[in-house]
């Protein structure tokens, strides 16, 4: 990696580890609790706007609770929403594209049946089927999202090993007599991860994204959990009334995935072996 | 297929988007949709499509606010919700069960079939049909009706007859569900035709119906009272700052809905202004008397009605545009005695005292041999104004004196399960709203300890002995008399806690004349543009 | 690939079926007035109460003609109920895909051969801002600039082309985002590996190099993502329809699903899954004209 890509990569890794302290220290930066109710000082502006107050940084939402502190203990389930439930399909879905990408015929077939049953499923009825069976809640959430992301990964993996496994390393690999799995791991993943990787980090973003249009039709999380996506669903009728409402989340969401982003690159890049030092 | 040849490939692909492009083209979309309404048209604005326009098969707002005005009915509600005379003129009590209505003479329905007694006892039959067969939609207010015979004596004479004796029939004939079709019309049309192209005898009839786009009405010119608006434009748009977002551009009249909190943005724009009304919807928290032993203390009930802040939520939260009652029963019955339970901390903590909950400093929870003072508390949402908000206030309201609540908040059809068998699925407290019953007795249903609206299991004796009293009490100011002492009763049982009548926030263009009502319904029949 | 529609129409009947029956949802106000004994009968005389592999079985072979029976709700057949809506939901998706590829592939071409310049800087950064909105934020204030304050586009439901033009653009910046970005980082990828750089040195000119050899492999990736997209935009379209009065299927499926109208849910869901397995022959097409050197078994 030069220099540039790297002080980029270094930024990117900043920024997320920022959120996650913030994440994790949302105690320490705020004496005010994300939940707590006040409705005789509701919608107030951020502190250095006309009718702020210095209680209440960066103003209150609807229901009177700190902005400030909701943005901070949201980081902690947005992220942690986004990162699970892009584990769970990742590593579901990769697998099961590896295994039917090398092995092919009847296992290939069940296997892609089985993505495309994922696919052609709407996603809103399995969520709300899911969560009015088991209740609303944040590990129902997390399921509901993992289980509708696997098969794009299955299927991605899938195309890559297709592609690469007619190369000559794979042949090479072959004749010495290596294993199926060591071929796998050691030579068909790493070059089928570039846009897995990218996916991926697409997808922790969607995933918050996804929740929010969770809260949007009322299906997410419960309402005094706060979340990113949660905020941005209920600031949406504010928007002119009291713009920091969506403002700061978005804010937050949007450097989180510029980060992510980056970050993926750079994974990526080392990675693939073959753009190693290239500029 | 898999082993085709690229060139095939590439002929099938070409073949494929041209087929899609097709289907894109088929459905080209109308050029009636304009965005700046026509002089002559007042566009309403509504949460949800009209689905149907045949009365029997809709009990939806949306598709009511459409047949009001295709259809006219015997009796009909004013502004103010005084019973008024409609297609009929008078009516009488003949016998126990038999109610006898003189018909207006020489009208006729928009298809120039005479509109007579035959075709009131048509349609009335029709109905109970479609009630014993539980075809379409009828279910509610065939089952009030509960009608025996309809029998035409003459062209304006009609006498209807139900199988138990039912003060309430002339209320009940200004349903639309009893609104007279023309005969031959309506046997000689398919069901299908009938959801679009009804005809009934109202001063509009619909012109132009596109499923889920818009339905559009226009006066009609042989009615006696032709309206001054010319044309209606209904078209639904679910989102709230959707629908504010077309009036204050100037491409609506009507808007439902308006976000308390949204007021101001529809106010500051001098082409439109915000119309409100006092429903009729009674918003309470139900509080099950059958699960949590502290909900059959009367003390604790009571004790979570002081510990509300009712004022400063309804000041805040519901930009003062309602006021919090006392009483689940609507004007006029309601008793002026009767006012809401004040906000009065020390008072609750007190009652809770003495109920024996007594604070645990550790948790903050109240709690009584070993049990918590914690109750599951199911909640709607985007039902009624603010619900899942009012819910939060509530129970962050009751943490302060030590409850300790579960909020949880459900889509409408996951909480109508639950609401179903009387309150089968929900927790320990939910909030509900329940519509107006039109008459004392029936409002105070809600708490009766037998009706199916009573979600909550209560059974207080004084107020069943009172109930008892007025069902064999025909007299009408002895029946208010007992009406009020009921109501007293309720307030110091406190089976509910006592939120507020919803109150309906409208928008309106500044170019139409239109007050809302307070019975939820649309109606343009007397507005004009200015 | 009848298979796949099968599994789905089972599955989303049992799903449905799990959350109750639709009874009380249809009788709404009236079951408080009326007795449970009544509330059975309307059960019974709905075939309700039946198990619902009864219930199902029945509903099936009614499918196989193309009956999917009466929708609860609209008193008509359920498969009118969604075929009506289908034109409008296809221009939706057709100018939304349209946008999405036709704007986010070029893009990350650009991108990918400008690397590093401010062109490049620029265009991530609207993929960045495109994938990081939610579509519902999206779509209010685009209402809120071009609706309200510039007057110049019609705000909600449909009519004239005018109108796709907000719901087509919200629809769209999430994908054309993605495909924006993937197709960047894969076009960079494929640029540096053996092939091209035989390519170069063989002397063909960049342009070549560039749209001949590296584009048709970069977009493999680029084009498995773009057919997942389709069954996105056809079906989970739903905020965009809230948001616009868009009268499209998503919106007429949750709708459905909140009323538990079974036959639409039914009739909804099949033709999604029909309207899928037809978009995966067309993206196995896509594969074959763009490396043949890809076999199957």
């Amino acid at each position: 990696m030069t220099g540039a890509r790297a002080a980029g990569a270094l930024l990117g890794a900043g920024i997320l580890a920022l959120v996650v302290v913030i994440a994790v220290g949302a105690p320490l930066i705020t004496h005010q609790s994300p939940a707590g109710l006040d409705i005789k000082n509701r919608l107030l502006p951020p502190v250095w706007a006309a009718g702020g107050s210095a209680e209440h940084v960066l103003g209150t939402d609807h229901l009177g609770r700190d902005l400030l502190s909701r943005l901070a203990y949201g980081a902690r389930v947005s992220l942690l929403v986004g990162v699970s439930a892009v584990t769970v399909s990742g590593v579901v879905g990769v697998s099961l594209g590896l295994v039917a990408g090398y092995y092919g015929g009847h296992v290939d077939d069940v296997i892609m049946r089985l993505a495309d049953f994922e696919l052609a499923f709407p996603f809103i009825l399995l969520a709300i089927a899911i969560l009015a069976v088991l209740g609303p809640g944040l590990s129902k959430v997390i399921l509901v999202l993992g289980l509708t992301g696997w098969a794009q990964y299955c299927r991605l993996t899938r195309a890559q090993v297709l592609g690469l496994r007619e190369t000559e390393f794979v042949e090479a690999a072959r004749t010495i007599g290596a294993s199926t799995p060591r071929i796998l791991l050691r030579h068909i993943l790493p070059n089928a991860m570039a846009p897995v990787i990218v996916i991926a980090s697409f997808s922790v973003a969607g995933v918050i994204i996804a929740e929010a249009s969770l809260s949007f039709l009322g299906l997410g999380i419960p309402p005094s959990v706060p979340s990113w996506g949660g905020m941005l669903a209920e600031g949406r009728t504010y928007i002119e009334r009291a713009w920091w409402l969506v403002t700061f989340p978005g804010m937050a969401l949007m450097l989180t995935v510029l980060s992510i982003n980056v970050l993926g690159d750079a994974v990526r890049d080392t990675l693939d072996p073959r753009l190693r030092g290239l500029s | 297929m898999r082993h085709m040849k690229r060139s095939r490939a590439w002929s099938w692909l070409k073949r494929a988007a041209v087929g899609l492009m097709a289907l894109a083209l088929i459905g080209a979309p109308s050029t009636g949709g304009s965005a700046a309404p026509a002089q002559d048209t007042a566009v309403i604005l509504q949460g949800a499509d009209i689905v149907t326009l045949e009365p029997y098969y809709s009990q939806s707002l949306p598709d009511q606010n459409a047949i009001i005005h295709m259809f006219e009915t015997l009796t009909r509600f004013g502004d103010n919700l005084q019973l008024l005379p409609g297609l009929a003129e008078s009516w009488r009590l003949l016998d126990a069960r038999t109610w006898e209505f003189k018909l207006v003479a020489g009208r006729r329905f928009q298809n120039g079939e005479p509109l007579n007694a035959a075709a009131v006892r048509y349609t009335l039959l029709r109905g109970k049909e479609f009630y014993e067969k539980k075809l379409g939609d009828v279910q509610y207010e065939y089952n009030l009706l509960d009608l025996d015979t309809v029998e035409a004596i003459d062209d304006v004479t009609v006498r209807v007859r139900s199988k138990n004796p039912n003060p309430l029939i002339p209320l009940h004939m200004a349903h639309s569900q009893t609104a007279p079709m023309p005969p031959r019309y309506t046997s000689q049309t398919s069901v299908n035709d009938l959801q679009r192209k009804p005809i009934g005898s109202g001063p509009y009839r619909v012109i132009e119906f596109v499923p889920n786009e818009r339905v559009v009405l226009e006066t009609w010119s042989e009615h006696p009272n032709r309206p001054a608006v010319r044309r209606l434009l209904f078209r639904p748009v679910p989102e709230d700052a959707t629908r504010i977002a077309e009036l204050t551009a100037g491409n609506a009249d009507i808007i439902v809905n308006v976000p308390p909190d949204l007021i101001p943005q529809v106010e500051r724009n001098r082409s439109a202004r915000v119309e409100t009304v006092a429903g009729l919807r009674r918003i309470i928290i139900g509080l099950r008397q059958d699960r949590h032993p502290a909900l059959r203390d009367k003390r604790v009930r009571q004790a979570l009605n002081f510990a509300f802040d009712c004022r400063t939520m309804m000041r805040n939260l519901l930009a003062n545009k309602g006021e919090c009652t006392g009483t689940v029963a609507n004007v006029p019955d309601q008793n002026p005695a009767v006012k809401a339970y004040p906000f009065d901390v020390q008072r609750a903590a007190a009652l809770l005292d003495e109920a024996g909950w007594r604070m645990n400093p550790r948790t903050n929870v109240r709690e009584q041999g070993g049990r918590a003072l914690e109750f599951g508390f199911d909640c709607p949402r985007g039902r009624y104004i603010k619900d899942a908000e009012i819910c939060q206030v509530i129970a962050s309201d009751l943490a302060k004196v030590g409850v300790k609540t579960d909020v949880q908040v459900f889509d409408w059809s996951v909480f109508v399960g639950k609401s179903a068998r009387r309150g089968a699925g929900f927790r320990d407290i939910y909030l509900i709203g329940s519509g107006p019953g039109f008459e004392c007795q029936a409002d105070l249903a809600l708490v009766q300890k037998d009706s199916g609206s009573n979600r909550s299991l209560t059974d207080m004796a004084r107020f069943e002995a009172l109930w008892d009293d007025m069902s064999v009490t025909f007299d009408v100011k002895k029946r208010r008399d007992i009406c009020f002492r009921m109501q007293d009763v309720i307030y110091d049982e406190a089976p509910v806690i006592f939120i507020w009548f919803q109150t309906d926030i409208y928008g309106v263009s500044q170019r139409l004349e239109w007050k809302p009502r307070a019975d939820e319904r649309i109606r343009l029949h007397t507005s004009r543009f200015r | 690939m009848l298979v796949v529609v099968l599994m789905v129409s089972v599955a989303s009947f049992a799903l449905l079926f799990l959350t109750g029956d639709p009874t009380e949802l249809l009788l709404g106000s009236a079951a408080d007035v009326m007795s449970q004994q009544q509330i059975e009968e309307f059960r019974r005389a709905r075939g309700f109460d039946r198990p619902w592999l009864v219930q199902y079985l029945g509903f099936l072979t009614h499918a196989a003609r193309g009956d999917f029976g009466d929708s609860l709700r609209h008193h008509r057949p359920a498969f009118e109920v969604i075929w009506e809506r289908v034109p409008a939901t296809v221009q939706l998706g057709a100018v939304a895909f349209a946008l999405s590829v036709g704007l986010g592939v070029p893009l990350g071409v650009i991108s990918a051969t400008r690397r590093g310049s401010v062109v490049d800087a620029g265009a991530m950064l609207l993929a960045l801002l495109g994938q990081s909105v939610p579509s519902f934020w999206l779509g209010i204030v685009l209402i809120m600039i071009f609706g309200v304050y510039l007057h110049l586009l019609p705000i909600s439901g449909r009519g004239t082309w005018l109108h796709l033009v907000l719901p087509g653009l919200t629809l769209a910046a999430f994908p054309l985002a993605r495909n924006a970005r993937l197709t960047r980082s894969s076009v960079l990828e494929v640029m540096h590996q053996e092939y091209v750089r035989t390519a170069r040195a063989k002397g063909v000119p960049e342009f070549g190099v560039v749209y001949r050899h590296a584009l048709r492999n970069a977009l493999i990736p680029v084009v498995t993502v773009i057919g997942l997209q389709l069954g996105f935009l056809l079906g989970g379209s739903v905020i965009v329809e809230t948001i616009f009065a868009w009268p499209g299927v998503g919106r007429a499926l949750i709708q459905a699903i909140g009323n538990k109208d079974f036959p639409v849910v039914q009739a909804g869901v099949t033709m999604l899954a029909v309207t899928f397995v037809a978009v995966n022959l067309l993206v196995d097409l896509l594969y074959a004209t763009l490396n043949p050197r890809i076999r199957y078994q």
